[in-house]
């Protein structure tokens, strides 16, 4: 028994079958079934848990086609089109589905027909499994309106003017019904007839292509899973090859037989075809995960699809292969990037800022690079080097003595080690950008130790009565 | 295909050559051009030329500042490196060598001779990967270089793996340079092997008071060409050559760790002199670009 808060009040959200025997209805208040039962066990809704679940299955669901809606709140929509006989045939399909479904523990009712309202309406409030083609007003006349999706005040307000089943309003006119309940009502009426064409709009997106195996024994062996995969991605091959395109991203679903679906994504720089190489791809995905998927009792259907494509280029192709991902730049990036996350491979690009750390970014290497000119050429060419080629993300506190109360630093304590300074150039005063709204001030050091080392110390702040105290740093380090 | 012993050397060079276009490949550099000098005579003596660039080579640093100027001695030779190669650097490193030594610095690296620009980082979690990269890395022939930082000796980077990189350095033609953060010497494959510690730097002429050029300490400890020995260097950043310092350092030699180099020890017990500062470093510059005009970086 299951509660849920609607417009104020405590009511039953869903009711399991004891509980429809003892006469309680979803919607009724909880007080008042409390008053009926005073012994009823009632849990608050978790809306969002439900919500992940019925993705989670539909999820699941694609096993059978790869166009699945979710039907809010509690239902799925699958289109199968063109499926159905991969299973022989709707019926069992249906059947198929729910034992499936009731082996893991969910109640289910399944319809199929013509149009996603039918099928929605034959599951939830209808008697026939499957409709037959061109059966549907049939079908659809005895039920009551509420099947059509609609909002339960337009149903409730059908219901006062004595409209109670769709055969109801097949029959009235249809204008004075527009006006008075608004369009919503007969575009419901038209989808659910097929009047007019309504679109499934999948929880994913689709796919460009796909190409799956099942398995009449479920699989678990490394082995096996790499063999299927190479040979759909050779199946793969060829569609791309009839369309001209090379894979950008690839999904491979492993369907295991207890419902979970483990899903394994890899994006890809340039266009790829060749079945090696999307292996090679998943191999250096699976080594940079570092973990291995749970196999369970095994996995008895395994896809993989096509989430981007890009016009391939067929003067890529492969010469014997081998010779030529050698020296191919662009592939070696992709496999790096595929293993250790595409976000790890970058550049390290000049910005403009005169504010140390934000002179330079990391881009990594997906990015659309915003090249920039590097700062002009120091006009004193033979002038020291002003940065040090190492820098801290996080510049690092030092103790440091120096002249009160602007003078440079005599030594430094970082990490422990006392460094006495021989040698200093400084300060230059780096300001904070004021128009970011900060204030800090530093001035920069660059000093060599006795024994060599230089090192870009600053001290932020000034010495100024109401200003806390300033404080050393080590930014960074030159070669 | 099996090649007979007999075929001449240079008609082998030309095969490989052959091989090398039709793969595709940037052709395999015969003689001079596979060497990479320091443009420092006494150097460029010691290494029979100067850096092998189809090898691995190794630069350690045992403190956070060594570390840096190891950086900084890769960072120089890779600036040479791209002086005439258009083909990019990858820079490999476990990113929490970042933490211990701060990371590379864009603004920095453009002002030392290193454009930024000509760089992929790629910033690995483990060592394993940072290795996996660098192997992978180093058989891609569209690389001029590949630079990995490895912290400290990781299980995985052992004599078996380090003679692979080695291998694969030689077959691609790319450069390997090995940096290794905190470690000690250790068996390898590579064929040099340095120790780098920063060391005062000069005054620059126009800049009396200021800090000068990078100036180092090398310590040769592995040399697969000739005997090891310690050199003062400094990095002039502004024509992106190495030069002498003012004051030359003591020359010593020493026995080199490994048994298996080619040059016995009595080479290694000549005293070698190291070039007063009065040799011009002009002339040493001359010799390292091949009489190319030197060109102001920029």
């Amino acid at each position: 028994m299951i509660a849920a808060k609607v417009k104020g009040a405590l009511r039953l959200a869903a009711l399991d079958e004891t509980a429809e025997r003892l006469g309680l209805a979803c919607g009724q208040p909880l007080a008042d079934a409390r008053a009926m039962i005073p012994a009823l066990d009632a849990v608050e809704a978790e809306g969002a848990a439900d919500s992940s679940l019925l993705e989670t299955l539909a999820g699941w669901a694609e096993r059978y086609t790869p166009i699945v809606a979710i039907d809010p709140d509690n239902g799925l929509l699958l289109d199968i089109t063109g499926a159905a006989h991969l299973f022989g045939g709707e019926a069992k399909l249906a059947e198929e589905s729910r034992r499936r479904l009731t082996a893991q523990g969910f109640f289910t009712r399944a319809a199929i027909a013509d149009t996603p309202g039918a099928a929605s309406a034959a599951a939830r409030f209808g008697s026939t499994a499957i409709v037959a083609e061109g059966g549907t007003p049939d079908m659809l006349k005895p039920l009551p309106l509420a099947a059509l999706r609609l909002e339960p005040d337009i149903v409730a307000a059908l219901y006062r003017v004595g409209l109670k089943r769709i055969g109801q309003i097949l029959d009235t006119p249809r204008a004075p019904l527009t006006a008075r309940f608004g369009d919503i009502l007969l575009r419901r009426l038209d989808q659910a007839l097929g009047w007019e064409e309504e679109a499934l709009s999948p929880y994913r997106p689709l796919p460009r292509l796909i190409a799956e195996h099942r398995f009449a024994e479920p699989i678990a062996r490394q082995d096996d899973i790499a063999a299927t995969l190479a040979s759909l991605a050779a199946t793969l091959a060829r569609g791309l090859e009839e369309r001209g395109e090379g894979a950008r991203g690839l999904e491979l679903s492993l369907f295991r037989v207890d419902g979970f679906v483990a899903r394994t994504f890899v994006g890809i720089g340039r266009p790829v075809r060749r079945p090696s190489l999307v292996l090679d791809l998943f191999r250096e995905k699976f080594a940079g995960l570092g973990e291995e998927i749970d196999a369970g009792f095994g996995f008895d259907m395994i896809r993989l699809a096509v989430l981007a494509a890009a016009p391939f280029d067929n003067a890529q192709t492969d010469l014997g292969g081998e010779a030529l991902t050698g020296a191919d730049l662009g592939q070696l990036i992709d496999r790096i990037g595929v293993r250790l996350g595409a976000e790890h491979v970058g550049r390290i690009e000049a910005r403009d800022s005169h504010v140390p750390e934000r002179a330079e970014a990391f881009v990594a290497s997906g990015e659309d690079e915003r090249r920039k000119k590097l700062p002009p050429p120091s006009p004193f060419p033979s002038a020291p080097i002003e940065r040090p080629l190492r820098i801290f993300a996080e510049p690092e506190p030092v103790e440091a003595i120096g002249e009160v109360p602007d003078g440079p630093p005599l030594n430094f304590r970082w990490r422990r080690v006392l460094h006495s300074i021989a040698r200093i150039e400084g300060p230059e005063r780096i300001a904070a950008e004021w128009w970011r709204g900060e204030t800090f001030t530093r001035d920069y050091f660059r000093v060599e130790d006795s024994e060599g080392q230089r090192f870009w110390l600053f001290r932020e702040g000034i010495y100024a009565s109401g200003t806390p105290e300033p404080r050393w740093y080590l930014h960074g380090m030159f070669a | 295909m099996r090649v007979s012993a007999s075929m001449a050397g240079d008609e082998l060079a030309r095969l490989r050559q052959r091989v090398a276009e039709i793969e595709g490949r940037p052709p395999v550099l015969p003689g001079e051009a596979a060497i990479l000098p320091f443009g420092l005579g006494r150097l460029d003596r010691h290494l029979a030329g100067g850096l092998r660039r189809h090898a691995l080579h190794e630069i350690r640093g045992a403190t956070a500042p060594e570390s840096v100027a190891a950086f900084g001695f890769a960072a120089a030779i890779l600036s040479r490196l791209t002086k005439s190669d258009p083909r990019p650097v990858l820079l490999v490193a476990e990113a929490g060598s970042f933490g211990e030594t701060g990371h590379p610095y864009a603004p920095g690296l453009a002002g030392y001779g290193l454009d930024p620009r000509r760089l992929i980082l790629v910033k690995a979690k483990r060592p394993a990967d940072a290795l996996w990269v660098f192997e992978e890395a180093i058989r891609c022939a569209g690389l001029l270089a590949v630079l990995a930082e490895i912290r400290g000796t990781p299980r995985q980077l052992d004599l078996t793996a380090s003679r692979r990189l080695a291998l694969r350095a030689a077959e691609s033609g790319v450069m390997g340079l090995l940096l290794r953060h905190g470690s000690n010497a250790e068996p390898g494959a590579a064929d040099t092997r340095w120790h780098v510690v920063p060391r005062p730097a000069g005054t620059l002429q126009d800049f009396p008071s200021g800090i000068g050029r990078p100036a180092w300490r090398l310590d040769l400890e592995r040399n697969r060409h000739g005997p090891t020995g310690l050199f003062d260097l400094e990095w002039n950043h502004d024509d992106r050559s190495f030069v002498a310092p003012a004051r030359p350092a003591l020359s010593l030699h020493r026995v080199p760790l490994s048994a298996d180099r080619p040059h016995p020890s009595d080479a290694a017990r000549k005293i070698l002199a190291f070039p007063p500062a009065a040799e011009d470093p002009a002339r040493d510059r001359g010799e390292g670009e091949g009489g190319a005009p030197s060109r102001r970086a920029g």
